[in-house]
């Protein structure tokens, strides 16, 4: 709880509504996308680096818990007041404050809507490429916070690919700035990467350099049914086969295409279609065409259910609104879910998706996969109802056997969603003691009295 | 595969809000504020603490923010699972004791924020009202309610708009089709050049225009405000007119009046087979029933630009914008898509400052310069726009921009 004393130094560092200890603002600010319950004892909203400076002085003399916060879209519960603290708000730290098309670079600060800096890099011919699902509704801030990967990852990278130096306030107040306005450089540690992921433990970002590339000049997308798993992933060999790397390659199994055929006004897929592959590619107009073309006889001879193609951005839009959806429909099949973005080396994807989906069977719970075919990460949901004791217990016994099972696989927990709450249990099955000690030691180097978002990540 | 949860569709368990944040790209308050506290996911994690008990929260507090809301019903369509704030805060509205109190003292109070709307409102609601001004009124009540009356005839002074628009050739598309004409509260109360302008837009274009039946209150207001007895009340009252008249097209020109209506169709109001379809069909907004009729633009009297609001309620198809286009042709300036203007029905009442926010990104968005004019089809809309417009920019219905001839 915060002390009178304490909540006196806040109302003036963040004056009228830009301070909020009342019970109800307090909840909300709690939860994230997770669903996971916290009750913070207070919520700050600063508007520059300098009140971020003089907070995080404050916090640390004062050993207040912090919890950075954006949107609040991430599903891993990084955002989560699980034992109170002081959430910092970074929504009013919402200003893109350049972008050079000659230094291929914009700078922003983390309250950004991502999808707004990609249309303002857009206007000026420039690609800012990472799109993570919720693109449209999270945040610069959030996105670096977990290292956001998204769609574009399998031939674009992830967020980390991306952000060339940060500004970032540590606990005490120091302003540390990392990399800078150089595609290449190698001097010293690379701090830039060690924040990006770091889940709000390290510091609070301010600023934000990301790294532009030319905005390419078409993008054409395919989506086509196939009538089983195994089908649709000779198909997607096929197209690495033949020398494309897509933009981006998703899929979606039996259970998601009925997610969606149960939230979507309407589906492009015919009965029989247990499996659908989505394909994006990009580059020149001309390149775009007889890629399309190529990719079409690539995937024609893979006994397709359906493919639809669409060569032209209102018809893109139309099928990626549906992976958009992916993660909300899902709650047609359960009213409650375990996530897990798990990733695997790609030569056993087809082998973790059989064996994830056969755990779900065995224990009776609804399993689905879908995601980012062409890099590994295979989102992996148990859907079920926690308010069944057995489905309650079943669920999180296939999540245990699932994670396990992509362990076993060479695989990883998180691929882009970031440990946060819900995995932090599972880290140790991963990542080693002494691993996990370095990490610790080097937390305490930002941090020494553990006022970022304790007990998240790692 | 065991089928772990194929009851919801069945409504064996409400659905649920999954905190997936889309709600906050979509709603207006949230994007004028960036105050979390104040988006829908907020509204539906309180109501959801409320019931369960957990947060510790008290029931004042969630109603107060539950007070904190435009209706504008922007987040049901950006919502995977078709939740609507506007219902969720109407329904806690109405089962808060002393809510409708609340609203009259607030109502009278701050008289100077009156719409027409609370006119119609006044006469729907009049126990509400009594109890609320004995409650709260130490003064005689027919003082406090002639300041009421006064703000009243404060709405009613003429529009700014000079009209710049005169119609050169009618279509005759009506052909003769039996129609009626649904004005709306607004106006009823105070423009009543409206009507008469779209009564002679109607009869221009060869409808057969009936004299308006016992039409009231769309409910549409009533409803977001928590009012249920006396929206359906205002409902019944309406589909009984409609009946009387023998079903005829029923032609608005207010796009909350209109979404209003059409919400009919999805009320157990004792339908006969057929006739709720028949009712969406008669529903129709009156810039789609004049066809191909030319206008011609007034030079002396024309604004440099106009720019076009689109109202939150009932606008999608974009029927007006595209009548205002073909109007006004290069005078046409910026057409808002998802700018809401901020009135907000009861939150007028409940948090005017917030609605002044919101109002304030529309005009960012518009960036209309003095001499400019911004015309909408929503008596809502031009209202509060009107009350917060920058000087020297008039605001009107696109109705106001039509000359008599």
């Amino acid at each position: 709880m915060l002390t009178p004393a304490q909540k006196k130094f806040l109302a003036s560092l963040f004056p009228g509504e830009a301070a909020s200890f009342d019970e109800a603002a307090c909840f909300v600010h709690g939860s994230d996308a997770s669903r996971l319950p916290g009750m913070p004892w207070g919520v700050v909203r600063p508007t520059s680096a300098e009140q971020v400076a003089e907070l995080l002085a404050w916090a640390q003399r004062e050993r207040v818990p912090l919890l950075p916060r954006g949107r609040a879209t991430g599903v891993a519960g990084a955002a989560v007041a699980a034992n109170g603290g002081l959430v910092v708000s970074l929504l009013r730290m919402n200003r893109i404050l350049e972008i050079s098309p000659g230094d291929f670079l914009a700078r922003c600060e983390p309250g950004v809507i991502t999808a707004d800096l990609q249309k303002a890099c857009a206007a000026k011919g420039r690609f800012y490429p990472p799109d993570p699902g919720s693109v449209g509704i999270s945040t610069i801030g959030g996105n670096i916070a977990t290292c956001a990967g998204g769609m574009r990852a399998v031939k674009y990278g992830v967020t980390r690919d991306w952000v060339l130096g940060l500004t970032a306030v540590l606990p005490g107040g120091a302003v540390v700035r990392t990399g800078g306005r150089c595609h290449k450089d190698v001097a010293g540690l690379d701090l830039t990467r060690l924040l990006v992921g770091s889940e709000g433990t390290l510091g609070i970002v301010v600023e934000a350099t990301l790294r532009l590339i030319p905005l390419p000049e078409a993008s054409a997308s395919l989506l086509a049914g196939f009538a089983d798993m195994g089908a649709l992933m000779r198909a997607a060999q096929a197209v690495f086969g033949g020398g494309l790397l897509p933009t981006a390659m998703e899929f979606f199994d039996q259970g998601t295409l009925r997610a969606l055929s149960l939230t979507a006004e309407s589906v492009p897929w015919p009965s029989g279609t247990a499996a659908a592959l989505l394909l994006r590619l990009d580059g020149s107009a001309g390149a775009v065409a007889a890629e399309l073309g190529k990719l079409d006889a690539l995937l024609t001879p893979c006994a397709p259910t359906f493919r639809e193609l669409a060569p032209d951005p209102a018809a893109e839009e139309r099928l990626w609104e549906l992976r958009r959806l992916v993660s909300p429909a899902l709650y047609k099949l359960g009213p409650d879910k375990l996530a897990d973005d798990l990733a695997v080396p790609r030569g056993v994807i087809a082998e973790a998706v059989a064996a994830f989906t056969a755990i779900g069977e065995r224990r009776g719970v609804t399993v689905v996969c879908f995601g980012h075919l062409g890099d590994g990460n295979v989102h992996t949901d148990v859907m079920y109802d926690a308010a069944d004791p057995r489905q309650n217990e079943a669920a999180h016994a296939a999540k245990d056997e699932i994670l396990a099972a992509a362990l076993g696989l060479g695989g990883t927990i998180t691929g882009e969603h970031g440990v946060g709450l819900a995995k932090l249990p599972h880290l140790p099955g991963q990542i080693g003691a002494a691993e996990r000690g370095l990490m610790r030691r080097l937390k305490a180097a930002f941090d020494p009295l553990g006022v970022m978002n304790p007990g998240k990540a790692y | 595969m065991t089928l772990a949860y194929h009851c919801l569709h069945e409504g064996e368990r409400p659905k649920e809000c999954v905190h997936c944040g889309r709600c906050l790209a979509a709603c207006p308050l949230f994007s004028a504020t960036n105050l979390e506290e104040l988006a829908p996911r907020a509204k539906f994690q309180l109501a959801r603490a409320l019931e369960s008990g957990a947060g510790g929260l008290s029931a004042g507090q969630v109603t107060e923010l539950a007070s904190r809301c435009l209706s504008c019903g922007r987040c049901e369509k950006a919502c995977p699972e078709g939740l609507c704030a506007p219902d969720l805060i109407a329904r806690l509205r109405s089962a808060s004791p002393g809510w409708q109190a609340l609203v009259w003292k607030n109502w009278i109070g701050r008289a100077g924020l009156l719409w027409p709307a609370g006119g119609m409102l006044a006469k729907l609601v009049p126990q509400a009202l009594e109890k609320a001004l004995t409650r709260v009124l130490p003064a005689p009540l027919d003082e406090r309610a002639g300041l009421a009356l006064h703000a009243l005839r404060a709405m009613r002074a003429k529009s700014p708009v000079r009209p710049w628009l005169r119609v050169r050739r009618f279509d005759p598309c009506g052909k003769g089709t039996k129609a009626v004409l649904f004005a709306g509260c607004t106006a009823e109360h105070a423009r009543p050049e409206w009507t008469r302008t779209a009564e002679r837009l109607l009869r221009g274009a060869e409808y057969d225009l009936a004299p308006a039946p016992d039409f009231g209150c769309c409910g549409c207001t009533l409803g977001h405000a928590g009012c249920k007895a006396e929206q359906r009340a205002a409902q019944e009252r309406n589909l009984a007119a409609w009946r009387a008249a023998g079903r005829p097209l029923l032609a608005t020109f207010c796009a909350t009046c209109r979404c209003g209506l059409r919400s009919y169709a999805s009320v157990d109001l004792g339908w006969e087979p057929f006739e709720a379809e028949a009712w969406m069909k008669a529903v129709q907004p009156l810039s789609s029933l004049i066809g191909e009729t030319e206008f011609s633009v007034i030079e002396e009297a024309a604004p440099a630009r106009v720019h076009y609001h689109r109202p939150c309620h009932g606008a999608g198809g974009g029927q007006d914008e595209d009548l205002l286009r073909r109007m006004a042709g290069q005078r046409i300036g910026r057409a808002s898509r998802d700018v809401c203007c901020g009135l907000g029905g009861v939150l007028q009442v409940a948090a005017p400052e917030l609605g002044a926010r919101v109002a304030a990104d529309a005009w960012n968005f518009f960036a209309a310069l003095p001499g400019e004019q911004v015309l909408t089809g929503c008596s809502g809309c031009v209202l509060q726009l009107a009350s917060t417009r920058p000087e020297g920019v008039d605001v009107g219905h696109w109705l106001d921009a039509v000359a008599r001839n």
